[in-house]
């Protein structure tokens, strides 16, 4: 019984199959009449690529070197969560002097002089700030590499201040320069009024308004994370420099005169 | 205690130690991961001073950190309006600019083809000499990166003592017919607004600008406005998309000379719909046009029906037609215009200046603000960009152009001669009427043999490259080379592309190296002091002016004495004994900076472009004229120009008031030009406009950014933008290197598809800081009638393909 | 008596130090090894550990020199401070 069943639906499939096969044939595949231009020479209508957005246009071998391939714009739309390693706030975190002073070489490394907005360490495509924002806002963590959060607030342009590699075309060329220009270097710790007090600040805190971009959060720069990074409010324990962040410094720090104490 | 042979074998490993470390060493590049990280009681020797950036027209404030002699660092300067802390990736790496070490630090002459040291005192007395034996002969070509002091010393050498008006600057090349433009329509020049107008316009307009990468600093201060939740509409009108088309509302894409018809389309439409400011324009506008015959800047008035019916040809269909934007976009413009609710503020810079209708579309750019009342509140304002940190300060104000002298004057008109003389205690008749050569006569003159009527012999190049920076550099720079009568100075800090055909190169300290001032595109006037030593024999610009004077004071030069008989630099010590310093040991015994501002100040009040003492420059992070002193002996800068509720010059009672109106009646003048199509156009043999213009990361001819690391890991390279399409039309594929041709001469570039702009079919895009790629060997030096600044904007090329023309070659 | 290998890394090419290297030959404890592009090879043998801090801290202050990097230190037998090392009045940390 089974079998027969089974034979039956395999005729029906086959039926199926061979009318879907005729049917396709006659309707709508471009047949070589010579009049219509076969899909490989067709031009592209851009109208119907620009107003679909799940259609992407195909390019000559010749230009694929140089065609950018990636997502659909309907998949670029999307919002994307990647996957990320989950963050506790309470891990011991003690960086060792020689982590520490590791970590702040490769940061150096980044940028001309202490107080200078760091290179970006990759080449841009001419993407819009959103494009940063994306990686850089919150940071991110993808295959070994660390995107570093943003430390100031969201500012427009970000290569106004931050200079890429070089574009794709030219990353062979040579760009070295012959300078003796030598750049500030980082501060190593700042002052402990005692043993066991907060150090102060040894930086500027201009641009730099997020601590936790550095110095705490899953995307911390790695080395310079603080060891208590529950606490919230950073400065409340740790003074920054008025001199550093262009506050009005006076020579003199001004104090009343004395108690005028008679003394007999 | 070791034994000594333990301690010998210790130190020899040691030794080795060290030594594999040294030899493997190459050249040490800027802080490296392996440096030594400094704690900061180390860097206490740290101190901070203010300067402003060295790079563009903007005017940021930056704090430059000096430690043990040499920059270490920079930041920006909280306490600046200007930039509010913020700077640019230039103004960050600004520091390094010092450091390259090709620095030029020996006066260097040229004999027999081969360039020798010479000292100083040679190289002054070879100038002197030749400047002595043929004054007449002798041009000054100066720079809008000139200090204030370096100008008014070259412009008190030429005109007041030389009697030679052959002095013009480079920023002839950058702002010129924004001065014309400024001139025509106010009567004076420089912008009435600042730009505190970009914090406070609801509508942005670029016209031919891309302030995103040229002055970032300043559309960031409009971009960020955005980010804390305002709404700014930008509308960018080009003829490329660019950074700045990213952020805008709108793209307008334009065809070059298109900018000429939109504003007149704008106008036309105010006019036809009743929808212009009619109160304005009745208190405080005129209307004026071209005369027929010989065409000046003055004009002709002529009556509100005499211009209705002249633009009423403007269409909206005709100017789509002619600028290629849709006559809806331009709807959208004049109702724009016509809503004075909103706030407008337009940009421009080298897009409607490197123009041979420059003075047109300025005059009508300032025309359409007019008309329509959107001036003189903040953020209603037609606003004009400079590109060099003195072009304002320097050039338009201390006036070291062919034609003026300081403080607005012009060498035609007697009683400004006589003003001059008056102020430099010098005979009366001294300064010569006739108005000097300009830049692109100056070089013809200059690079044109004697026998054929070139009658400039010596140049002396200042704080410039006219080798990389002037158009159609094979006529105009490269035809030097083997006139052996001619003789080019040329003072800089690096080698350069006009160093190369130099006869006598002068090596010249820097920006922090010396005393200084600029003068920004705000009316802002900034000052610094010295901070570091020049290296080597580096000296001051200014001084190497003074010490030539002086070298022809002693020849015996009746020109550089005063009425008195005394040097027309004298600066006496104050026990009355002339302080010698043309010696450079004594340059510095005073601030000569100060004495000359001092002097120059004299002459800023006839225009009300009023200057406050040096010291007040001191204190300030600049102050924007006029300055004025108040009853309690403070000075106070002024933001609006012509606007009573900011402007202590504009007579009470009244709310604006143009008071160097050319027609003297207080008002403003709304301009009419004709549309004109530009001098050459793409044909069938060049099919290709050729655009050229800068990138963010580099500053002009490059000299100074190609020198820092950062700037130039990000930008190696000049290159050729084109558009895909005409790349693939071409079979030309990305980074291939191709041959860029016109009528003038040829430039090998990599091309970058769809670069850092994305031109439209039909035209390319090349920058101009790469001294190695000389992209002003194609550019035409066909200029603007009133202002003679060339169009570097727009010319006709075509791209040739390097491989097929090597292939005819060999087959040939 | 610590005998220390160090490399001096000078601004530019170190044959534009002469007079920097010249003073650097007076001091006896310094040997001079080889130099290539800005960075010149040095070992230190001084009596003390002060007296290494002295050296240091002059060859630190040389003009052009803008870095100074321990390349080696020999360790067997760095003594404790010298004698006249007490903890400064000043120092609360070493006060403690």
């Amino acid at each position: 019984m089974m079998h027969r069943l089974a034979s039956v639906f395999l005729a029906v499939l086959m039926a199926v199959a061979v009318v879907g096969y005729v049917v396709g044939i006659l309707d709508g595949v471009p047949q070589p009449d010579g009049m219509r231009p076969t899909a490989l020479i067709a031009k592209f209508d851009q109208e119907t690529v620009d107003t679909n957005p799940k259609l992407i246009p195909a390019v000559s071998y010749a230009e694929i070197a140089s065609t950018p391939m990636g997502p659909t714009k309907a998949w670029q739309s999307l919002p994307q969560a990647l996957p990320q390693p989950e963050y506790d706030l309470y891990t011991k975190i003690e960086p060792s002097k020689e982590e520490k002073e590791a970590s702040s070489k490769l940061r150096a490394s980044r940028r001309a002089f202490n107080g200078a907005p760091p290179f970006i360490p990759h080449p841009v495509e001419n993407t819009s700030d959103a494009a940063c924002y994306a990686c850089h806002g919150k940071g991110v963590k993808i295959a070994g590499l660390t995107a570093s959060v943003m430390s100031h607030q969201f500012l427009g342009q970000c290569v106004q201040c931050h200079a890429p590699m070089a574009p794709a075309p030219f990353q062979d060329i040579d760009a070295s320069v012959d300078s003796s220009f030598i750049g500030l270097p980082a501060p190593k710790e700042g002052i402990r009024a005692y043993q066991g007090a907060p150090p102060t600040i040894p930086h500027s805190r201009w641009m730099r308004e997020n601590c936790n971009a550095c110095h705490g959060g899953p995307n911390g720069w790695s080395g310079m994370e603080s060891t208590h990074p529950w606490r919230t409010n950073c400065v409340q324990c740790h003074a920054p420099s008025a001199t550093l962040d262009q506050m009005p410094v006076p020579e003199v720090v001004p104090m009343l005169s004395p108690l005028d104490v008679v003394t007999n | 205690m070791m034994d000594p042979k333990r301690r010998s074998f210790m130190k020899s490993t040691a030794m080795a130690a060290a030594g594999s470390m040294v030899a493997g060493a190459t050249s040490l590049p800027v802080i490296q991961a392996d440096q030594e990280v400094k704690d900061l009681s180390e860097v206490d020797g740290l101190n901070w001073h203010k300067a402003p950036c060295r790079f563009c027209g903007t005017g940021c404030h930056v704090q430059v950190g000096v430690e043990a002699g040499r920059v270490v660092a920079i930041a920006g300067d909280k306490a600046a309006d200007v930039n509010k802390g913020l700077l640019c990736v230039k103004g960050y790496h600004v520091g390094g600019i010092l450091y390259g070490n090709d620095r030029l630090t020996k006066p260097l002459l040229r004999k027999d083809g081969r360039l020798t040291e010479i000292s100083w005192d040679e190289a002054i007395e070879i100038v002197a000499k030749r400047i002595f034996e043929s004054p007449e002969t002798f041009a000054f070509y100066g720079s809008g990166q000139w200090t204030i002091p370096e100008g008014y010393a070259a412009q008190k050498l030429m005109k007041g003592g030389l009697a030679n008006n052959h002095i013009d600057p480079n920023a002839r090349l950058c702002m010129a017919s924004a001065v014309t433009g400024f001139l025509a329509t106010y009567g004076v020049d420089e912008p009435a607004g600042c730009y505190q107008d970009l914090d406070e316009c609801d509508v942005l307009i670029t016209w031919g600008n891309n302030p995103a990468e040229m002055h970032p600093v300043l559309f960031s201060r409009v971009t960020d406005r955005r980010s804390r939740g305002e709404t700014v509409r930008i509308i960018d009108i080009g003829t490329r998309r660019t950074r700045t088309t990213d952020a805008a509302t709108d793209y307008l894409e334009m065809q070059p000379h298109g900018d000429v018809a939109i504003a007149l389309g704008i106008m036309h439409l105010l006019i036809a719909s009743d929808n212009y400011d009619k109160s304005f324009v009745e208190k405080h506008c005129n209307f004026r046009g071209p005369e027929e015959t010989t065409p000046t800047l003055q004009g002709e008035q002529i009556s509100e029906d005499e211009f209705r019916q002249r633009i009423a040809r403007y269409t909206p269909q005709l100017v789509e037609e002619l600028s290629g934007v849709p006559a809806d976009s331009i709807r959208m413009l004049a109702e724009l215009f016509g809503n004075r609710e909103i706030r407008i503020t337009s940009l421009w810079c080298m897009g409607m200046n490197q123009h041979t209708m420059g003075t047109a579309i300025n005059s009508l750019v300032h025309g359409v603000h007019l008309l329509s009342g959107h001036f003189g509140r903040p953020g209603d304002a037609p606003t004009s960009l400079t590109g060099q940190p003195s072009a304002c300060g320097t050039v338009r104000e201390v006036g070291t152009l062919a034609h003026a002298l300081p403080g607005g004057r012009v060498v035609t008109k007697p009683e400004h001669r006589q003003q001059s003389e008056g102020f430099w205690n010098v005979p009366a008749g001294r300064i010569n009427e006739v108005p000097g050569y300009h830049t692109v006569k100056m070089f013809e003159q200059f690079t044109k043999p004697t026998a054929e009527g070139g009658d400039i012999t010596t140049m002396f190049v200042q704080v410039t490259n006219p080798g990389q920076t002037l158009p159609n550099l094979n006529k105009l720079f490269n035809a030097k080379e083997g006139l052996d009568d001619k003789f080019l100075i040329v003072s800089d800090v690096y080698p350069t592309a006009t160093t190369q055909l130099a006869d006598l190169i002068l090596p010249a300290a820097m920006w922090v190296e010396k005393n200084g001032m600029f003068g920004n595109s705000e009316r802002r006037t900034q000052q610094w002091f010295k901070m570091v030593d020049p290296p080597g024999d580096a000296r001051d610009d200014c001084w190497m002016t003074i010490a030539i004077a002086h070298k022809l004071f002693e020849m015996g030069h009746a020109g550089m004495k005063d009425k008195d008989g005394k040097f027309i630099f004298a600066i006496n010590a104050d026990d009355g004994k002339e302080i010698p310093i043309w010696e450079f040991e004594h340059y510095y015994d005073t601030n000569v900076d100060k004495h000359l501002f001092e002097e120059y100040r004299q002459f800023t009040t006839m225009k009300h472009k009023n200057l406050a003492p040096y010291e007040e420059y001191v204190k300030a992070r600049g102050l924007r004229w006029p300055v004025v002193e108040q009853e309690d002996g403070s000075w106070r800068e002024t933001r609006y120009r012509f606007s009573a509720f900011d402007d202590p010059f504009v007579k009470k009672g009244q709310e604006f008031e143009f008071y160097h109106s050319s027609s003297e009646d207080g008002r403003a003048q709304i301009w009419f030009h004709e549309y004109a199509p530009p001098p050459e156009m793409p044909d069938q043999e060049y099919p290709l406009w050729l655009c050229t213009g800068r990138v963010l990361e580099h500053w002009h001819s490059g000299t100074m950014t190609r020198r820092l690391a950062p700037l130039n890991r990000a930008m190696p390279t000049a290159y050729v933008e084109m558009n895909p399409e005409d790349a693939s039309a071409a079979n030309i594929r990305q980074g291939e290197l191709v041959t860029i041709e016109s009528r003038r001469g040829v430039c090998e570039l990599p091309v970058w598809i769809d670069g850092r702009g994305r031109p439209p079919r039909g035209t390319i895009f090349v920058p101009f800081f790469d001294e190695t790629k000389l992209i002003n060997n194609c550019t035409l030096e066909a200029h603007d009638p009133f202002s003679k600044q060339p169009d570097y904007k727009k010319c006709a090329a075509r791209v040739v393909k390097q491989t097929v023309a090597k292939k005819t070659k060999v087959k040939s | 008596m610590p005998i220390s290998g160090l490399v001096v890394t000078f601004n530019s090419s170190t044959d534009q130090h002469t007079a920097a290297i010249e003073s650097l030959r007076e001091i006896p404890e310094i040997d001079i090894g080889d130099a290539h592009g800005s960075k010149m090879a040095i070992v230190v043998d001084s009596p003390t550990q002060r007296r290494d801090q002295e050296i240091w801290n002059t060859v630190r202050e040389l003009p052009g020199v803008i870095d100074l990097a321990v390349a080696m230190i020999a360790f067997d037998e760095i003594v404790a401070l010298d004698e006249d090392d007490e903890p400064a009045e000043n120092d609360p940390i070493r006060k403690q």
